[in-house]
């Protein structure tokens, strides 16, 4: 076991405190019993202040499973064994050796607002699975490292199958290891499994849809992602289902040097709604790691979705060393009319972000929507935004996107709102609002308008301010520290995104804030 | 193109002019890859058949009552062809402006094609000098007409304003006999402190004059400088207008507007380097788009670490009548230091219904009603000029273009 006492032992007592911050997904009133979701103020002083102390990332620790991984680097053999072992169909292989190729082809893009080393993509590991893999029918066979650090996590899984109503499907390290509350979801109708069993079970709907949204070699992240695609998961609703539950994946990084690379298919049919959430902690790593993962979304006639994000991805040390490259692709699409689609996002981890969730509004009537706080410190890098394609006759879109940069860190918006010559009637509101903590850091916006249609409307409008000292003065005045006062007013400035969040979320990603922002003021 | 230069290449002397024409090769022609060129095809101008070429100094004849009519002031500076005309530029001597036509060629080495084009071909230029305490209340004007030639004219500006002085200058693009035309200009202006400078770009010469015009801007401290830019008739335009705050408690406006018809193309960049602390921008671009034209505007506002207290504003504002017509819009902020109050904004839609009815309900009819709206809109950006001449004379002419009687 390579556990870092120091570590486990910070970890200990927060759980003692009941740590509001690692229960992702969960329903944390019945967890936590008697702790109200009233964020910050709920903390006591000390707990701040021992938060102030600990405030380097909290969940270094890394489990010692023995891991089946393909060997270092990446040529068609590398896809034909990921393939092999995952058991896949012909078509499902074939489709991968096209996006290789594709990807061969392609460079990376170049025009982001981040700045790191180049990364050596024949030096990673593209498939790590824990072992031994095997049917499970209880939790008694996972395997017990495995439980363990899962309750290290507090989200062991008997609890969650007691307490929580919210159906989790545990991605480790790229394997699917539990499914649970299949059963009360399959009663709907409801698909909800890994990726790897869809391309089993339900291949039509897999065929189908896969590539639909994110083509095969729509950018290189996207393409290398299509090639080496570990697990992830497929969700389905039918037509005119209401999912009863909050649907959560919970994704973790393992096992030294291994890129992540999920992919996410969520189908809501007519007349159906489904939110889904997300959320990821990973273990702290010296080299940095690649994350390329792949979201879409597809919502028919009448549909909802309502997708969010809490990603809390180790942000590198103080000196900018280590941290997690997240190049993300997501990307939805109303499909059907009267459909939505609708985009939460609380980013505080990771060293790079580059990430655009989209939405392409083809149906008439439909609407996208697009909430994100990202803050970022030390030496992080954002350039996260969204892209709003407006195809569909009255189709409305909202962007509100507060960034907050501390540190040395650099945090920029890029978004994109088209609108077609045959979007009658299309309109879109954006906002980006950036709060700049600290005379070192960058906060910047790249919005694109493309407008064709004369009878749509669009408005953008951005500010870039610092906290101010009358506010402050505020605060202090009646009794609060600048600490308190500082995480109480970031909240107040993204109080529009969080509202957004569903609850447990929102009580999380609060916290969150708070602790990426320690110490940033002074 | 590249080869047209190539061929050139042999026959410039100017050491500095063979290397920025070095350069130019070497960047190569502007093509949509290119983030700067996303929404304009530098190409189109080209194909109508422009040439890099020296102008030949043989002065075409335009007579003097064609300039009276565009003129309103008594300090002109004409060039025709590219090359400065003297019979036509006239000035009420003032002590303290001096001008004389000067190439104004220097060593350049940047990554823009169209500036290293300018500097390896320009031949002729205005050097204008305007002394400390000079407070003019007369326009200073500046024409650039065309007549039959397809030579690209490449013209190279210089003007100096020295401490405390107050000048207004206007520029004019005119196409004499309604030829093809580009004009590929390039002006440098150096403003001391506590200066009050205005510059009114007017373009209005037709949609067979292409123009590319890049005007940098260096302002010294407690300055105050506005650029005015009237895009009203045109073929392919793009207007790069680069403003860097050296001084504090210096003010750059920045205003435009853009009337656009048929196939009109209209490119306007700004970018604005707050270099220092405690300085303000304002800026306020808005396009009133028909026809199957098509619009861009992007804007870049960089607030460098030690600019604090910087105040930066802009907004761009877009007016669509037609369903064929594209708007492209970037309005950006790079911020660095902590201070500050930035913000941008930009907006594009069509008249307002209620507004309409408003009018209709008193008794305006719907295309009048029409027509006085998209003119108040336009009207905003007539009204930052100060010079009362100039003005009138813009009012009338946006009315008239827009088919509207006031």
């Amino acid at each position: 076991m390579t556990i870092n006492i120091k570590k486990i032992h910070l970890f200990r007592t927060n759980l003692n405190k009941g740590c509001l911050i690692i229960g992702f997904g969960l329903n944390l009133y019945q967890i936590l019993g008697s702790v109200k979701p009233n964020p910050i103020m709920a903390e006591t002083q000390d707990e701040i202040l021992e938060d102030v102390v600990n405030s380097e990332y909290k969940y270094g620790f890394v489990t010692d499973i023995e891991a089946d991984n393909a060997p270092i680097g990446l040529t068609e053999e590398t896809v034909r064994f990921i393939s092999a072992k995952k058991e896949e169909p012909e078509w499902m292989l074939e489709w991968r050796l096209k996006a290789f190729r594709d990807w061969q082809k392609m460079t990376e893009p170049q025009w982001a607002n981040v700045h790191f080393p180049k990364v050596d993509f024949q030096n990673i590991i593209y498939y790590s699975a824990p072992k031994p893999k095997k049917e499970l029918s209880s939790l008694d066979e996972v395997d017990p490292e495995l439980l363990k650090t899962f309750e290290k996590l507090g989200i062991s899984l008997d609890e969650q199958k007691r307490l929580s109503n919210v159906a989790i499907d545990v991605v480790f390290d790229s394997v699917s290891v539990k499914t649970t509350f299949q059963e009360t979801l399959k009663e709907k109708g409801i698909i909800f499994c890994s990726m790897s069993e869809a391309i089993k079970e339900h291949p039509e709907l897999v065929k189908k849809y896969i590539g639909s949204v994110v083509p095969k070699n729509d950018n290189f992240y996207a393409a290398l992602n299509c090639a080496v695609f570990s697990d992830g998961s497929f969700c389905y609703i039918p037509k005119g289902v209401r999912c009863p539950m909050e649907l959560s994946t919970y994704f973790r990084i393992n096992t030294a040097g291994s890129g992540q690379f999920e992919r996410t298919l969520l189908i809501a049919d007519e007349g159906s709604y489904v939110s889904y959430l997300e959320g990821c902690t990973a273990p702290q790593r010296d080299e940095n790691q690649l994350h390329a993962a792949v979201v879409e979304l597809i919502a028919l006639d009448n549909a909802e979705i309502k997708y969010s994000t809490v990603q809390n991805w180790y942000p590198g040390n103080e000196e900018g060393k280590g941290g997690i490259y997240n190049f993300v692709t997501k990307r939805g699409i109303c499909k059907g009319n009267n459909s939505k689609i609708s985009w939460t996002q609380v980013e505080t981890g990771s060293a790079i972000t580059w990430k655009y969730p989209s939405c392409i509004l083809a149906g008439d009537n439909s609407i996208g929507e697009f909430y994100s706080v990202a803050v970022t410190n030390n030496y992080q890098q954002a350039d996260t935004g969204t892209k709003m394609i407006h195809i569909g006759k009255n189709t409305k879109s909202r962007i509100v996107s507060k960034g907050i940069s501390a540190g040395k860190s650099q945090n920029s918006y890029r978004g994109l709102v088209k609108v077609h010559r045959k979007a009658e009637n299309a309109r879109n509101f954006s906002q980006c609002d950036s709060l700049l903590m600290g005379d070192q850091c960058g906060a910047h916006t790249f919005p694109y308008l493309e407008i064709s249609n004369n009878s749509s409307k669009v408005e953008h409008e951005a500010t870039t301010s610092k906290i101010g000292e009358d506010m402050l003065f505020y605060f202090q005045q009646r009794g609060i520290d600048e600490e308190t006062a500082v995480a109480m007013i970031v909240n107040g400035f993204c109080k529009e995104v969080m509202d957004n969040l569903p609850m447990e979320f929102a009580v999380e990603a609060r916290k969150l804030l708070a602790i990426s922002l320690e110490g940033s003021v002074g | 193109m590249i080869n047209e230069l190539e061929n050139i290449l042999p026959s410039v002397k100017n050491d500095h002019q063979k290397a920025s024409l070095q350069n130019a090769i070497a960047i190569g022609v502007p093509s949509m890859k290119h983030e700067e060129w996303k929404y304009t095809y530098y190409n189109k101008i080209l194909q109508q058949g422009f040439t890099p070429a020296f102008v030949d100094d043989q002065q075409p004849s335009v007579e003097k009552e064609f300039i009276d009519e565009y003129a309103v002031s008594e300090n002109r500076i004409v060039f025709v062809n590219g090359v400065f005309h003297n019979e036509l530029s006239q000035f009420n001597s003032h002590p303290k402006i001096n001008f004389w036509n000067s190439n104004n060629i220097s060593e350049s080495s940047t990554k823009d094609f169209l500036l290293e084009l300018n500097n390896a071909l320009a031949t002729d230029g205005v050097f204008l000098e305007i002394g400390d305490h000079v407070v003019s209340e007369e326009l200073i004007e500046i024409f650039y007409i065309h007549t039959n030639s397809s030579a690209i004219v490449n013209l190279r500006n210089k003007i100096k304003v020295g401490k405390n002085a107050q000048v207004k200058l206007a520029e004019y693009y005119i196409n004499y006999d309604a030829n093809p035309a580009y004009s590929n200009i390039v002006t440098e202006i150096e403003i001391a402190q506590d200066a009050i400078v205005e510059l009114d770009k007017i373009q209005d010469a037709g949609n067979l004059f292409n123009i590319t015009d890049n005007t940098f801007v260096k302002q010294d401290r407690n300055s105050v400088v506005t650029v005015n830019t009237f895009s009203l008739t045109g073929g392919i335009t793009r207007n790069v207008l680069q403003f860097d705050v050296n001084g504090e408690h210096a003010t750059a406006n920045m205003n435009g507007l853009y009337l656009l018809e048929n196939e009109e193309h209209v490119d306007n960049r700004t970018l604005v380097n707050h270099n220092v602390a405690n300085c303000e921008s304002h800026e306020l671009y808005k396009g009133i788009l028909g026809g199957k034209s098509t619009g861009v505007f992007n804007g870049k506002i960089i607030v460098k670490q030690p600019a604090q207290k910087t105040n930066a504003f802009q907004s761009n504002r877009n007016l669509l009548l037609s369903n064929d017509a594209n708007i492209y819009t970037k309005p950006q902020l790079e911020i660095f230091a902590d201070d500050v109050k930035c913000s941008h904004g930009a907006t594009s839609s069509q008249i307002e219904d209620s507004e309409l009815f408003y009018l209709q309900a008193r008794g305006i009819g719907k295309e009048v009603a029409r027509g006085l709206l998209v003119y108040a809109f336009a009207a905003e950006m007539v009204e930052r000029v100060k010079n009362e001449k100039l003005r009138n004379k813009l009012q009338s002419r946006i009315a008239e273009l827009l088919k509207i009687e006031l």
